[in-house]
């Protein structure tokens, strides 16, 4: 019996060596061809370039997800143009809304340039405090960034009573019902802050965990509002709830431009913002506590949605080919079209010293406005 | 209607397609096999492959893979007790049994066979009844999917164990382990005592394959018997064949269980994750003759695997043709969708009804094919069963340690892996059923969200009136009916209950099991005391109901416990018979070794720990041959290098070697392969 055992497990041995002595050849490949075609300035130092290596991408969300699939649209052509083609991998490491993957980069990933992160960075959360977050911003260096999109608030159209003809209309619902993912989110946050600011009655009914289940609550008629990112707008919202006729978009949440003004996105050129919205409605612009607290909300997300660091002391050299690489693949017309083709749009470009900048700035914020959310959030 | 369905069907058997959905189908069976892997990890290795493909070709290898995995996961169900995936539990309960019996093969043969007709009536009737598909999902909102959950654990509370209290007692704990760390809403941290790792919540896999991998493993390697307690020779009836005869001859209950799934399984949260209880709780309560369920009926294996393998395609629809994905996996297919350059909606039931048609065909033909291979390997598969546990502990070993790191990548994992084994083995010998507990922790934070925006959304108790609420009050209250009633008529009939895993119970084990939980669930109680309503509602209500199901658990135990006393003559003897019969010095020992394996993993990592324990364990324990244990050792290195490291790039924990290894090592042997 155990002859015959081991007599199967020795087939069984040899055709696994052959499959990794096959992988191990693909692998050794492509160092062979990189080091012909590219430079030869020795590879032990661990700068020159990335021929041979592998350069890993760590996302901190789930894979299928907007930020996975950014980080993967991304990966092809990071290997295109950072020196060397360096072999490209997405690592998924979820958990604490992305903190862990924060966490990760800044304490334990090794700083030789071979470790990366993507990320949609919220300069507000570290802010507010939570329990859980041990890195620090401005410590990171960037490689890039890139701006996805404002977030954006809608309505169904029943919320209204009669006709709902522009956004407008919603100041005469009486029976808003929002929903929202969970009280420390963006997406609750400011739609909530919105709707208290024109001081509308609502209720506030939080916890669906996902921005799939929202969109389910608000097919259903749970709720009849909710705000969502952009990339969910026009990869789902569109198609499922406003061209059926039932949802139509409100306003967006602009970003802050150079000047301190809040324009139109670019992103939504036909969707008012909210502040447009706001001054038609009362006549005035926004104004008092819930706006201050947006305002801050807002302009703290005014810097990139999605952003590319890497672990605070990287190696120079690695760092300035990464950013090389970075700033060529975004825009790189074969990237554009691929990316178009998958979200329906391209990203803005942000430029690295301006995040690099906001990241240090965070430091002199209006505590006021930030101890008001905080208060916000657990109130509920 | 019709063209389009043939247009779809044509699209598939195209090639590249048709052999794309065979990769996926191929791939999709070793994903299932193997306890720990599944769905998600597929679509974890597949996704990246999807980008720039051609819309029909990418689903044709998502689809092939996601559709199979819940029929090769029957192996590891009916072999080793253990599920494959969550989709697959109730299958353990009688397949187990069969396999137990030397019945492996009549059990792989049945499943196998239903599971393909449960995939392909499940694909087919969904393309019939798209215009019902809308309603069915709009009037599930959040209370209908609170209730639905309830429904499902009282069925696996009910139907799992030998006792009704014990049951619902386990399914309270895995719903309060659920709500360990954050909640979906709320702002603070629960029951994490300062432990980062727990912030995040108790995972699902590690716990799963703790609880019943672990013992199953500890049992096949204390006492060397093959998973079969009889020999090959002496078996009769318990061939491949008679399985697919078995499962001709109960078509009708597949039927019913198929539709179940289908139909359930497009339900928006949960459906999946309880079609396959329901469909159990189906057969039983339909059956004259009930006494078999959990010692290896056969119907107990066709009906959860008729529903699990509809559900796939059940659950397809909601997520292309709404946006709104039945389960993570699902999810991650909506994602797969947009890299493909489609957008869920309505077009893609009209102007894309042939891509959507042509999805509809995979799922189908994955099951066919799926069906068809494992039939032809199935002889040789449930051979297994009769080889000496020796030869199958290391190797499960190392998938279960590998798939309980995969989920997380933290030391944690493996942690609540050991912890869950040790509370597994005293569940098992106590008789507390294990199954109502790995569901709860898979409804858990489903059920406490539905539960408070419940609350949010209506006022007081209006909903409770939902047509639909009020329906699955009565099928709950029903089904409670038919076993308090059940359990009666043995009492009064002096029969011994013998349903499920309450088969040969010791009150030694089970007391002491009781009572630590009735401290759980009154402390659990009084910890939450203090939080904001919104946080603490949910784990208060199930510290009490806990609390009163285990009361009456520990009562009944006590009673137990003194009939044993009385017959063993003293508090001593009865302890000492109990963990003799336990073997409770071997098991210490088994647990033993394998902490210490964890503990030298902590400096010389997985990729060497783990084949170390390997080899060590046949040369020590199974009194193997050198060479023997230096090939098996030297596969499971290989596996773990060219499967997890070089195809998963899974995060490995950063031993002391690996900041050694590097200097040590001449430059041409690259150091991932050891560290």
């Amino acid at each position: 019996m155990v002859n015959k055992i081991s007599l199967k497990l020795r087939s069984i041995l040899l055709v696994s060596i052959a499959a990794l002595v096959l992988l191990g050849c693909s692998d050794s490949g492509e160092t062979d061809t990189a080091a012909v075609e590219g430079s030869n300035q020795g590879s032990q130092e661990g700068g020159a370039d990335f021929s041979g290596k592998t350069l890993t991408i760590v996302v901190g969300f789930n894979p299928g997800g907007g930020t996975d699939t950014s980080a993967r649209l991304l990966n092809k052509y990071l290997s295109k143009h950072i020196p060397g083609n360096p072999n490209v991998i997405v690592q998924n490491m979820s958990g604490a809304a992305g903190i862990r993957a924060l966490n990760y980069a800044y304490e334990v990933a090794r700083t030789d340039g071979e470790t990366v992160l993507f990320a949609p960075i919220s300069l507000l959360v570290p802010l507010l405090g939570e329990p859980g977050i041990r890195y620090e911003l401005d410590k990171f260096d960037v490689v890039g960034g890139l701006r996805s999109g404002p977030i954006m608030q809608f309505a169904r159209l029943d919320a209204v009573a009669g006709e709902f003809n522009s956004s407008e209309d919603i100041s005469r619902a009486d029976n808003i019902v929002l929903g929202g993912i969970r009280t420390s989110s963006s997406l609750d946050l400011m739609p909530r802050l919105a709707l208290d600011s024109l001081g509308l009655d609502y209720r506030y009914v939080t916890g669906y965990s996902s921005e799939n289940t929202v969109r389910n609550a608000i097919q259903t008629s749970e709720i009849n509002s909710f705000g969502g990112t952009f990339s969910g707008y026009r990869s789902a919202v569109v198609s499922t709830l406003i061209e059926p006729g039932f949802v139509a978009p409100l306003w967006h949440f602009p970003y802050r431009n150079a000047d301190g003004d809040y324009p139109r996105a670019s992103f939504a050129p036909d969707i008012p913002t909210y502040m447009e919205v706001y001054e038609s409605i009362k006549g005035e612009p926004p104004s008092g506590e819930y706006w201050e607290a947006l305002k801050l909300a807002l302009d703290l997300r005014s810097v990139a949605d999605n952003m590319l660091l890497a672990p605070p002391g990287t190696d120079p050299e690695a760092l300035a080919m990464l950013r090389e690489g970075f700033a060529k693949a975004v825009v790189d017309p074969e990237m554009i079209a691929e990316v178009t083709k998958v979200l329906g749009y391209f990203y803005e470009v942000v430029p690295n010293d301006y995040i690099q900048q906001r990241f240090t700035e965070t430091a002199n914020v209006d505590m006021a406005s930030v101890e008001f959310i905080k208060q916000y959030i657990v109130e509920e | 209607m019709f063209s389009d369905l043939l247009t779809g069907l044509l699209l598939v058997l195209q090639w590249p397609t048709i052999g794309f959905l065979f990769l996926g189908v191929l791939f999709g069976i070793f994903l299932g096999i193997i306890p720990g892997l599944g769905v998600i990890i597929g679509m974890v290795v597949l996704l990246p492959f999807t980008f720039g493909m051609d819309p029909v070709s990418a689903f044709a290898l998502l689809l092939g893979m996601y559709a199979v995995t819940s029929t090769s996961d029957t192996i590891s169900s009916v072999m080793l007790g253990v599920p494959g995936t969550s989709a697959s539990q109730a299958t353990i309960l009688d397949g187990y049994p069969l396999a137990q019996k030397g019945h492996a093969a009549r059990a792989l043969g049945a499943a196998f066979t239903t599971s393909a007709f449960g995939g392909v009536f499940g694909a087919l009737v969904l393309a019939l009844s798209l215009p019902l598909i809308r309603p069915v999902i709009q009037s599930f909102s959040s209370p209908e999917i609170f209730m639905l959950g309830v429904l499902g654990l009282t069925m696996v509370g009910s139907l799992s164990g030998g006792s009704l209290s014990k049951g619902l007692a386990v399914a309270a704990l895995g719903l309060l382990m659920s709500t360990v760390g954050y909640s979906d809403s709320g702002a603070i941290p629960r029951y994490y005592f300062g432990v980062g790792y727990l912030i995040d919540g108790l995972p699902m896999i590690p716990v799963v394959l703790g609880l019943f991998a672990l013992p199953e493993l500890m049992e096949l390697a204390i006492r060397n018997r093959s998973i079969s307690r009889t020999d090959s020779a002496e078996v009769e009836g318990g061939g491949i064949l008679d399985g697919v005869k078995d499962a001709a001859r109960h078509w009708w209950l597949a039927v019913r269980c198929a539709t179940i799934g289908t139909y359930i399984g497009m339900l928006p949260g949960l459906g999946a994750s309880i079609v396959d209880w329901l469909a159990y709780g189906h057969a039983v309560q339909s059956a004259k003759d009930k006494s078999q369920f959990g010692k290896g009926d056969i119907r107990g294996v066709i009906a959860p695997e008729a529903a699990n393998n509809a559900t796939r395609g059940g659950s397809l629809i909601p997520t292309v043709a709404f946006g709104v994905p039945g389960s993570l996996g699902a999810a991650i297919l909506l994602g797969a969708l947009l890299i493909v350059g489609l957008k869920p909606g309505p077009e893609m039931l009209t102007t894309e009804i042939t891509t959507t048609f042509s999805m509809v065909w995979s799922i189908a033909i994955a099951n066919m094919l799926a069906t068809m291979l494992l039939l032809l390997t199935a002889r040789h598969v449930a051979k297994l069963a009769f080889l000496p546990g020796h030869m199958i502990v290391p190797a499960i070993i190392m998938f279960v340690f590998m798939g309980a790191w995969l989920g997380g990548g933290d030391i944690g994992d493996w942690v609540v892996c050991l912890t869950m084994g040790v509370v597994g083995f005293f569940m098992k010998r106590g008789a507390w059923p294990r199954p109502p507990l790995v569901l709860a922790l898979v409804l858990g934070s489903i059920m406490e969200n539905a539960y408070l925006l419940t609350g949010r959304v209506y006022d007081g108790f209006e909903w409770l009136q939902r047509p639909i609420v009020v329906v699955i009050s009565l099928v709950i209250a029903v089904t409670l009916f038919v076993v308090i009633r059940g359990i009666l008529r043995q009492k009064r009939d002096g029969a011994n209950i013998t349903q499920g895993e309450g088969v040969s119970g010791s009150p030694v084990f089970s007391l002491p099991l009781s009572i630590l939980f009735l401290v759980i669930f009154s402390s659990a109680t009084v910890l939450a005391t203090d939080w904001p309503n919104s946080v603490k509602q949910f784990p208060v209500l199930l510290g009490i109901c806990g609390a009163i199901f285990t009361f009456f658990a520990v009562v009944n135990d006590g009673f137990t416990f003194r009939k044993t006393l009385a017959t063993e003559a003293g508090f001593r003897n009865a302890v000492t018979r109990a963990s003799k019969d336990a073997v409770f010095g071997k098991a210490s020992l088994f647990m033993g070794s394998l902490i210490l394996m964890v503990l030298v993993m902590l400096i010389i990592g997985q990729k060497l720990a783990l084949p170390l324990f390997i080899g060590f364990y046949l040369k020590f324990w199974g009194g193997y041959r050198l060479r023997t244990c230096l090939i098996y050792s030297l596969c499971a290195w290989a596996f773990m290098i060219g499967f997890y490291d070089r195809v998963m790039h899974l995060f490995w924990y950063p031993a002391w070697l690996e900041s050694q290894l590097p200097a040590l090592l001449p430059g041409w042997i690259p150091s991932w392969l050891f560290v």
